[in-house]
């Protein structure tokens, strides 16, 4: 089976620096505004600017650790059972961009069968409990917790 | 505080917030015992419910679920000798074997009539200790508050796992996340692109949501995966009903359960500690002073009555310094801490003075929890074992849905189902690469406390940094923090010997 090996503080280290560098040069100017009015020795973007330089300082660390000090730890990920998370995380995401089409209702079971396809389950009473469950926990926030879900059929639905 | 006694005596009587503690009791012994969900994702998961309820019954619930969960967990190291959460896997050393023995019941009672004694301790230490700290904390200014939430940012030293410098990296991206949206001081927005639903800042529940369920989902699919698409496949031992504790056993259990349960509230009231450290600890002093050590490991009833006392003693304890301070002493305590927000109360020094009542009936409303706990699983002990069978490929999706309905409750927006996927999303990646979750949740919750109370210190010094060294309070928390680091450092490496 195919494997993708990770070293963990390396590539820790080298994303909390780029994380850090990215804050520092691009978001943080464009992003943080000052303001015109009040003057503050500690502005909007003291914290934002302390926490950049704390990424880019805590990723050295990291990278020193792995490549200097050799302390490392390395995972080893197989690509199949990855891709199946990013597959399982589009079904996620598939089920939100339909709630505003199909109300939450449909979306949810529609999410709920997927599901259970999806992790290849045959027993017909996987699929009655689970989907009931659904009805159960959909009623129980429209009437107890009285939030106004999306629905494309009348009130409830 | 003798009006506040009183009334909140009088708000226990309410029969909402019993029905509710029960709920919540019954909702974390389920989650205790469902292997792979723990206390912490249950206060989640049904923090979506308590909007509907008062700010005490809200609280009183998602606490209940906390004690709850703590005894769930051991219904799973018992019964198939897998631990619900990491504080029973001593429980599940001594547990398992017994219950292969054919005393699956006894272990059971045991487990429960120790949570239920150190979980009542621990209440009466909380409801003892907490006023008079709360009394010496009230007249903090932003000097102390800003010391403060830094040495609670500390607890990140001792909760990292394996890495502080991760630990501290997570910690970062809380506070950053944290500070999306309008800055309260200036008025001006940050990191918002534009975007209408970023102005009012990232929800807490949806990130919350996010950071804990996420990962949790995406493990089980991984688990389902690597196994081949085989279901969980336990051996259940048989619970035989008329087994029961007998006086002498609980005799000559008592002095393992006094200690056990004294372990467990001071590792409690020490922030960042946690159960797992206080049930290990007091499992190996139970071993130590053992006159039979040679039955540890074979189905020794001290060594499940040292490990549950221990760690049911955590829980009330550990909201000492969350409810006085403002400071989380547990992982559950530091998912709390956004509880008490949602319902617009801030844990720390003013809570008690601001809401006396509230705060009384949640200390109250714990020790009560207990004893409902104990009726429970008394009664209830054999159901519960039907719930450690509940495959994999349903809690998936329930998990999913419950988690997002809860999610877009926060401001009925799908934005902030948006929120919880991405959130989730990056906690999985991080994960990958060995980056603590309970640290992001403590910086989103203190960082922008010690941000504000920052601005606060320096606009009423005139910008003289050394204020926080010359107001007494405020430095002695800083020296606390300094000392926290190489603390946590040192109780984090004896507890992995």
């Amino acid at each position: 089976m195919a494997t993708i090996r990770l070293r963990r503080n390396l590539w820790g280290g080298i994303l909390s620096v780029a994380f850090g560098l990215t804050l520092l040069i691009i978001l943080i100017p464009n992003q943080v505004e000052l303001s015109k009015y009040i003057l503050e020795t500690v502005d909007s973007r003291f914290v934002p600017e302390l926490i950049s330089y704390l990424f880019c300082i805590l990723g050295l660390a990291l990278i020193f650790q792995s490549l200097i000090q050799k302390n490392d730890t390395i995972v080893e990920l197989s690509i199949r059972t990855e891709i199946y998370i990013l597959l399982y995380l589009l079904i996620l995401v598939a089920y939100v961009f339909l709630i505003k089409y199909i109300g939450f209702f449909f979306s949810c079971l529609m999410m709920g069968i997927a599901t259970l396809a999806f992790l290849k389950t045959k027993k017909i009473s996987n699929y009655i409990a689970t989907l009931s469950t659904f009805v159960l926990v959909y009623f129980a926030f429209i009437w107890f917790l009285k939030v106004p879900l999306p629905t494309v059929i009348g009130q409830y639905l | 505080m003798i009006e506040n006694l009183t009334l909140s005596i009088q708000n226990l009587l309410n029969i909402d917030l019993i029905i509710f503690l029960n709920v919540g009791v019954l909702a974390g012994i389920i989650f205790g015992a469902i292997p792979g969900l723990t206390g912490v994702l249950g206060i989640i998961i049904m923090l979506p419910f308590s909007y509907v309820m008062e700010p005490a019954t809200a609280i009183i619930f998602l606490t209940s679920i906390y004690i709850g969960s703590q005894f769930g967990g051991s219904i799973s190291a018992i019964l198939i000798g897998t631990p619900g959460t990491n504080e029973a896997a001593c429980t599940m050393l001594e547990g398992y074997p017994l219950a292969q023995q054919g005393h699956a019941r006894k272990a059971l009672m045991v487990s429960l009539v120790c949570s239920t004694i150190g979980g009542v301790i621990s209440a009466f230490v909380l409801l003892l200790f907490a006023p008079p700290i709360a009394k010496f904390t009230i007249n903090f200014g932003p000097p102390e508050y800003f010391a403060l939430s830094i040495f609670g940012l500390s607890i990140i030293a001792a909760i990292s796992g394996d890495s502080i410098i991760k630990g501290l990296i997570s910690g970062c991206l809380g506070v950053l996340i944290a500070i999306v949206g309008m800055d309260g001081i200036s008025g001006t927005f940050r990191f918002t692109f534009g975007n209408i639903n970023m102005m009012r800042g990232l929800s807490l529940l949806a990130v919350l949501t996010g950071v804990f369920a996420i990962p949790n989902i995406l493990e089980k699919v991984q688990d389902i995966f690597q196994t081949s698409g085989k279901q969980n496949s336990y051996k259940q031992v048989v619970v035989n009903k008329k087994e029961q504790v007998s006086l002498e056993e609980l005799k000559m259990l008592s002095p393992t359960i006094v200690k056990s349960s004294i372990i467990g509230v001071i590792i409690g009231a020490i922030p960042g500690a946690g159960s797992a450290i206080a049930a290990f600890m007091s499992y190996n002093e139970a071993k130590r002073k053992s006159k039979v050590p040679q039955l540890f490991g074979k189905g020794a009833l001290e060594g499940i009555a040292a490990s549950e006392s221990a760690n049911s003693a955590v829980t009330s304890a550990s909201l000492i310094p969350l409810l006085t301070l403002g400071i989380p002493g547990s992982p559950a305590a530091a998912v709390l801490i956004g509880a008490f927000m949602l319902h617009g109360m801030v844990p720390g020094p003013a809570l008690f003075k601001e809401q006396g009542v509230i705060v009384y009936t949640i200390m109250f409303g714990l020790l009560l929890a207990n004893f409902f706990m104990y009726f429970q699983g008394r009664f209830l002990a054999k159901t519960f074992a039907v719930v450690t069978k509940v495959p994999n490929v349903i809690l998936i999706p329930v998990l999913a849905l419950v988690c997002t309905m809860g999610a877009y409750a926060v401001n009925n927006s799908i934005f902030e189902i948006a929120v919880f996927l991405v959130a989730g999303l990056v906690a999985y990646l991080l994960g990958k690469l060995g980056f603590p979750q309970i640290p992001i949740v403590l910086g989103f919750v203190l960082g922008p406390i010690a941000e504000v109370n920052l601005r606060r210190s320096m606009a009423m010094s005139g910008s003289q940094w050394d204020i926080f060294l010359k107001r007494p309070i405020s430095l002695f928390f800083i020296i606390l923090t300094i000392l926290a680091f190489f603390v946590g450092k040192n109780l984090k490496k004896k507890v992995a010997k």
